[in-house]
């Protein structure tokens, strides 16, 4: 910058330095600027002495106050669990059964084979069961709770109640299908 | 000696160098973003080929950004700079050259080693123990010709710009040295001292100040010279650069943890680098006001000039990104946007748009001055910039768009206390639009790139002869006492004086990051010692063998790029993935896996959720078990044989490091790992899986997959 350029068009242009033509002015940072850093650091001192040293509520309180809330809707839920009965009325509903396909499509297909032949999972067409005897609610209960550790996910937690009981009334119509390359028998045999 | 003469004399041929290594590098860089892009929107880009599945290509895209394309940058518009700045040729030619062939042969070795599966498992800190040693030397040889060359200047105060370089070389240093205390186990293999919560503070503590003293602080630096260069008028405040940059320097340092909110990271921690964060965006802004205020009443100049566009558009990004930053800092704006594509959007538009648009602006500024020319094509610079902005824009509107929907659909939990997309893949399947969007936005801003090589070519070709190259010639070290400069600072005030001692602020800067460091890590440390009481309620089983051979695997393969291992205390993720992660969880983690991204589903619980052959199917072919699966084939491990060569030697450095292995178990760890592989196996192969597969490395894997979450018992 040549020095005819610097004659001050304001009071801020008086540094006297130059470095590679470069020049300063010296205008004060911008008023907003100056308020928003000084309320943003007592807000961070506030902040975190509030969090760390008095009451503030913790992440892992917090977490546990709404599991607690959850949980309750959970029972409330449970302990209206479905019947023998509503869920024998679903098996002559065709779209309840449809409904039910779709979800072992999604969900069960993986483990249980395409037609429920088995695959990971056991056979559930034929008539042998390692939990419960094959009934409507014995089906529910495993698939809701899963079996921890031999890899069959619960799905309570991932259906909704609709679903599940269609699925289970789907799984209980395979009864006595005798799909393609069934997967050997596992469990008791109900006669 | 006039002025011209010292012109004459200054060392632009390493400079030119330099920016040939920027230009090539960023293609390089451009490239495998847009690959490991589309490997996101369609799995097939993986070719099913090891070296070119996203979790190896991933991390080679971030080297190459960052320490290739950005590194290049920075050390041309150092090089060029500073000299002009300091009226001085750089200190040494030798050291020069030594710096520019040292780091091209580094990033050579990145771009070998990475493919081929040697890594650390740390994001932007992959690079093996040999690789870390080079890039420490070649570094301090940078710092050393900076530091001498300062000391041998001709002019008694030191320039802003060059405050930001000095803090950036000795941060650099002191982040990479301390992220890389790591135990060799083999030519290209090493554990971190630091485990667990440990390493994952340390790890983020780096991480987070390579993007502030790596793709901030140098570039504000160069920001400092090539807008009020290219726009020939005054910087707008004199007194704003020193807050700025003294604030920036002591906040940046703080805001690690922000990147590990709603974890097991002990909450204090969280909690200050939730509000340092927050703290930042003003310090951040300062220099945002300072390039652009510079620019006031230049408009007209901007709008005509490509140079001026990209710089005024990099600093307008700089602005948006570190605005961005604090909000994300929240924690509970944490919870929607941690592991997801939000992030993504938020680095792109800081590397695109701050680093890649300041370096462009730079390259078009320096081409025709070095090469004594003019610009080849001012129109194609023009395309060039639209092009960028319209393609980051596009970037960053699907990624925005992909990550705030990913993450509320992850989150939702309805009245009933259900998650209303169970399912991780339906939210995956929602985004994989957008990841074709996004490639498209990254298409745009290379073919831009093109045109900018284009004219480069152009424009050298335009030059004229090149006048001899002058040999160097060094200076005399300059000597000022305390009284010249203060009287050469004209009652500017003391930090003009400061200016005059370069040594004195270099020292000044570190104390400033040493602070926050020091507060942060030595408590963190210190608390979780393996004595501590922060690990006495638990009982941690270490892995066995054959588990640490697969845990070496999934490292190998960049599983954590995809996958977390860190349930967050939040209800959605307790309901998706089972109880809240503790810090024991991953007591004897080096290093630590908590993983950044959530492509696919966190597994820190997922041992036993499935059974063997599930996994085995799994990753043979992912859409085997879940149809609309974007999660890579991994054929390969089913295929090579699990190497054990070197795990005895693994288990006695991580028994030195505190893993409570007996020595029977290290000395046994070969034959325990193989009995386990063939019971594993065996089961496998009775329920119709795969045969053979004992001696194979999928076997490890499994076996790796199977003990998440069941190591941890509370006592
Ligand atoms: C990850 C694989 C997997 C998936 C997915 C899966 N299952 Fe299972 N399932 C299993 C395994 C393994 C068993 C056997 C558990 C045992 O041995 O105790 C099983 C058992 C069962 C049983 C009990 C069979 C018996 O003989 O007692 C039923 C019923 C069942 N599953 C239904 C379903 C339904 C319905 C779905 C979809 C909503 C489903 N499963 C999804 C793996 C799976
Ligand atoms: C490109 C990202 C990506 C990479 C890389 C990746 N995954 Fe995945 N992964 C996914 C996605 C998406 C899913 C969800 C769909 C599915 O189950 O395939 C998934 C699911 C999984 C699951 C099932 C989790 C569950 O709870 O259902 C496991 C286990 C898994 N991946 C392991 C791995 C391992 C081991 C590696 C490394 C060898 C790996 N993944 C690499 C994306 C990825």
């Amino acid at each position: 910058m040549s020095k005819n350029d610097s004659k001050k068009d304001n009071e801020f242009d008086n540094l006297s330095h130059e470095y590679d033509g470069i020049r300063e002015y010296d205008y004060p940072a911008p008023n907003w600027w100056q308020i928003i850093f000084y309320v943003s650091i007592i807000w961070g001192i506030g902040y975190w002495v509030y969090y760390t040293l008095y009451d503030g509520e913790t992440l892992r309180h917090r977490l546990d106050r709404e599991l607690v809330t959850i949980q309750r809707e959970k029972m409330k839920e449970a302990s209206n669990g479905p019947s023998e009965s509503d869920m024998s009325a679903l098996l002559s509903n065709p779209a309840a059964i449809a409904s039910g396909k779709e979800v072992f499509t999604g969900k069960c297909l993986s483990c249980h084979g395409d037609h429920g032949q088995g695959l990971i999972g056991p056979n559930l067409t034929d008539n042998f069961w390692i939990h419960g005897k094959g009934t409507l609610t014995d089906i529910y209960t495993v698939v809701d709770k899963g079996v921890a550790d031999k890899g069959m996910p619960p799905w309570g937690p991932i259906l909704s109640a609709a679903e599940l009981k269609n699925v289970v009334a789907f799984v209980k119509s395979l009864q006595g299908t005798h799909p393609a390359n069934p997967k050997a028998p596992q469990g008791e045999e109900i006669k | 000696m006039n002025e011209e003469s010292i012109k004459e004399q200054y060392d632009d041929k390493v400079v030119k160098y330099f920016l040939v290594a920027t230009i090539v590098w960023a293609g390089v860089a451009l490239l495998l973003g847009i690959y490991a892009a589309l490997e996101l929107a369609s799995y097939k880009f993986n070719l099913g080929l090891q070296w070119f599945t996203f979790g190896r290509i991933r991390p080679l895209h971030t080297n190459a950004a960052i320490f290739a394309f950005a590194g290049n940058t920075i050390f041309a518009g150092i090089y060029h700079s500073m000299q002009r700045l300091l009226k001085t040729r750089m200190w040494s030619d030798a050291v020069s050259w030594f710096h520019f062939w040292g780091w091209q042969l580094i990033i050579v070795s990145a771009a070998i080693t990475l493919p081929l599966g040697f890594t650390q498992g740390k994001e932007y800190h992959e690079l093996e123990w040999p690789i870390d040693i080079a890039i420490a030397v070649v570094w301090v040889a940078f710092g050393l010709n900076m530091i001498q060359t300062i000391r041998r200047r001709k002019e008694p105060h030191i320039y802003v710009a060059i405050w930001f370089y000095l803090a950036t070389f000795v941060t650099v240093a002191l982040l990479h040295i301390v992220n890389s205390i790591e135990i060799p186990v083999g030519y290209l293999k090493s554990y971190p001292v630091y485990a667990g919560v440990q390493d994952a503070l340390v790890q983020w503590w780096y991480g987070h100040n390579a993007v502030a003293f790596f793709l901030t602080t140098p570039f504000l630096g160069l920001m400092y010279y090539y807008i009020p260069k290219a726009v020939n008028k005054p910087v707008y405040s004199y007194r704003l650069s020193v807050v700025h940059f003294w604030s920036l320097v002591f906040i940046y340092i703080w805001a690690g943890p922000h990147h590990l909110l709603n974890t097991a990271l002990p909450e204090w921690a969280q909690t200050l680098g939730m509000v340092f964060s927050v703290m930042l965006w003003i310090p951040s802004w300062g220099g945002m006001i300072n390039g652009l205020m510079t620019l006031r009443g230049a408009w007209d100049k901007v709008k005509a000039d490509p140079v001026l566009k990209f710089l005024a558009t990099a600093t307008i990004f700089y602005g948006m990104a570190t605005f961005e930053g604090p909000l994300m800092s929240i924690k509970s704006v944490s919870e929607l946007a941690h592991y997801t594509d939000w992030v993504i959007a938020h680095v792109h538009g800081g590397a695109l748009g701050w680093n890649g648009f300041l370096s462009f602006g730079m390259i078009y500024y320096l081409v025709p001055k070095l090469w004594k020319t003019n610009l080849y094509s001012k129109s194609l610079a023009e395309t060039h910039f639209w092009l960028g902005t319209v393609g980051i824009v596009i970037y960053m509107l699907s990624m925005w768009t992909a990550g705030i929907s990913q993450g509320m659909m992850l989150n939702a939990v309805d009245a009933s206390g259900h998650l209303v997309y169970p399912d991780f893949v339906q939210t995956v399947t929602r985004i994989v639009p957008l990841y074709w969007v996004r490639a498209f936005g990254g298409v745009m801003y290379f073919i831009g790139y093109l045109l900018l090589v284009y004219n480069v070519i152009k424009t050298i070709k335009l030059a004229p002869k090149a006048a001899p190259a002058v040999a160097g010639s060094s200076n005399p070290v300059l000597n000022v006492s305390v009284g010249d400069l203060v009287k050469s600072s004209h009652g500017e005030g003391p930090h003009r004086v400061l200016e005059g001692m370069p040594i004195i602020l270099t020292v000044l800067a570190v104390v400033a990051v040493l602070v926050g460091s020091v507060i942060e890590i030595v408590p963190m440390i210190a608390a979780t010692d393996q004595s501590s009481v922060e690990y006495a309620n638990f009982k941690v089983k270490p892995l066995t063998s054959l588990q640490l051979a697969g845990r070496d695997l999934y490292i190998r393969e960049g599983c954590y790029l995809c996958h977390s291992q860190m349930i967050r205390t939040m209800v959605s993720d307790v309901l998706r993935y089972g109880p809240a992660n503790e810090m024991a969880d991953s007591r004897y983690d080096h290093p630590f896996q908590w993983g950044s991204k959530r492509t696919g589903p966190d597994l820190a619980r997922v041992g036993g959720k499935y059974p063997d052959l599930w996994h085995f199917r799994h990753m043979l072919n992912p859409r085997d078990i879940v149809t609309q699966s974007i999660m890579p084939e991994y054929k390969w491990l089913l295929e090579q044989k699990l190497d054990l060569s070197s795990i005895e030697r693994r288990m006695s450095a991580l028994q030195g490091l505190g893993v409570p292995y007996t020595d029977l178990e290290v000395s046994g760890s070969v034959e325990d790992a193989k009995k386990e592989a063939a019971a594993l196996a065996a089961a496998v192969e009775k329920d119709g899986g795969p045969q053979g597969m004992a001696d194979k490395e999928i076997t490890a894997l499994v076996a790796y997959l199977q003990s998440l979450g069941k190591q941890t018992e509370k006592k």
